[in-house]
């Protein structure tokens, strides 16, 4: 009986975190992180004039590894548009070897990835957005609001056949100043592997 | 002292509870795939568990290349013979893309899994929002049902045998107590 009772108090320990809100501000913006390279970079260095996207993916997930190309492609797009851009490798690699350097610079190089791509060493970013999957992106628009959180499109796995560009839709809305619609969406995902010891 | 902390969970799981609209429709077979699998959109699944004559339901959403819901699948298979004969069901819904069938049926039959499954078929979005609206779409994911189709319990992330037997025990009480 103790064993069910505690087990079922843990369940109330796993249900997700809340994400960060519509409207709120950037979190953890000057929180420095390191690239590949050692270079490091914060939300708030690489924001644009226009908005900041603020993408959290890692290598091995095959829902990241299915939109890739998109998400490089909506990267560079972003950037040209006046929108700083980053991606926060969310994962632990000791829980995930894939999701070390090596395998981030083939992710890189095989999707022309343009923006920063830090390791969130401790998770530290990860949980101050409350971000549960890969890939989950957040949109903030020019005064650092946030006004555009969820995924990339609405067909991971074939993209001739995505009906809602919904991340590429947002991207153009914000960077002629108006609001995302829809605001929210979701889609399947892996779970983030957080780091469990210290940061 | 007992009975107030059944009172307190059965309040908590109640204030969890979410009901989505039904919208019957037939689920289809994969041909070929063995054990069966059935291509399933989330409108479509929930009319399903809801219409189960059994007491309890717990749904488990999974991944051949999820680790976590590997690791978790055993216990889950236990947990279903467990309590078979106790008016719960435990069904499995993958949410593979449709073109890796043979992965997923690969990994069932190396488990030794001898009844139909389900695979995600349409939007993510329409199968999130069917089975709860605050799931941030991560898998592993589970999902508890009441006999008529009510979300009781429902977390993302892996879990231990003794997590999903307290979540259906949880259940199973809340029945006993519903006149």
């Amino acid at each position: 009986m103790k064993r069910i009772v505690i087990a079922v108090l843990c369940l109330f320990a796993v249900s997700p975190s809340a994400a960060v809100e519509l409207g709120a501000p950037i979190p953890l913006a000057e929180h420095s992180m390191a690239d590949v390279d050692g270079k490091r970079w914060s939300v708030g260095e690489v924001s644009g004039q226009k908005g900041t996207l603020v993408m959290f993916i890692c290598v091995h997930c095959p829902w990241v590894q299915k939109w890739n190309a998109r998400i490089g492609d909506l990267g560079r797009g972003a950037r040209a548009a006046g929108i700083g851009v980053i991606a926060v490798n969310a994962n632990d690699p000791k829980r995930v070897p894939q999701d070390g350097p090596d395998g981030m610079r083939r992710q890189i190089a095989t999707n022309g990835f343009e923006f920063p791509y830090v390791i969130d060493n401790g998770s530290t970013l990860t949980r101050a957005y409350g971000a549960q999957r890969t890939p989950e992106v957040f949109l903030f628009d020019a005064k650092g609001a946030l006004v555009y959180h969820g995924t990339v499109d609405d067909n991971a796995d074939d993209v001739e056949d995505v009906e809602q560009h919904f991340l590429r839709d947002a991207i153009a809305a914000v960077a002629a100043g108006k609001q995302p619609d829809p605001r929210e969406t979701k889609a399947l995902g892996c779970n983030i592997k957080m780091y469990t010891g210290a940061d | 002292m007992r009975r107030g902390f059944i009172a307190l969970m059965l309040s908590a799981i109640a204030a969890c509870s979410h009901v989505a609209t039904p919208d019957p429709a037939p689920t289809a077979a994969i041909a070929g795939e063995d054990p069966e699998l059935r291509l399933v959109g989330g409108r479509e699944l929930r009319a399903e568990l809801a219409s189960a004559d059994v007491d309890v339901v717990l749904l488990n959403v999974w991944a051949t290349w999820c680790v976590t819901c590997r690791e978790e699948f055993p216990d889950l298979l236990r947990l279903r013979r467990d309590y078979r004969d106790r008016g719960v069901a435990v069904e499995f819904l993958s949410g593979d893309f449709p073109s890796h069938s043979a992965d997923v049926s690969a990994f069932l039959r190396e488990l030794e899994v001898d009844f139909p499954t389900y695979l995600k078929a349409g939007k993510d979005m329409e199968l999130i929002e069917a089975l709860h609206p605050e799931w941030s779409g991560a898998l592993p994911a589970t999902f508890v049902f009441a006999r008529g189709g009510a979300v009781v319990q429902w977390w993302e992330g892996a879990a231990s045998y003794e997590t999903f037997a307290a979540a259906v025990e949880a259940a199973l009480a809340r029945k006993r107590s519903t006149p």
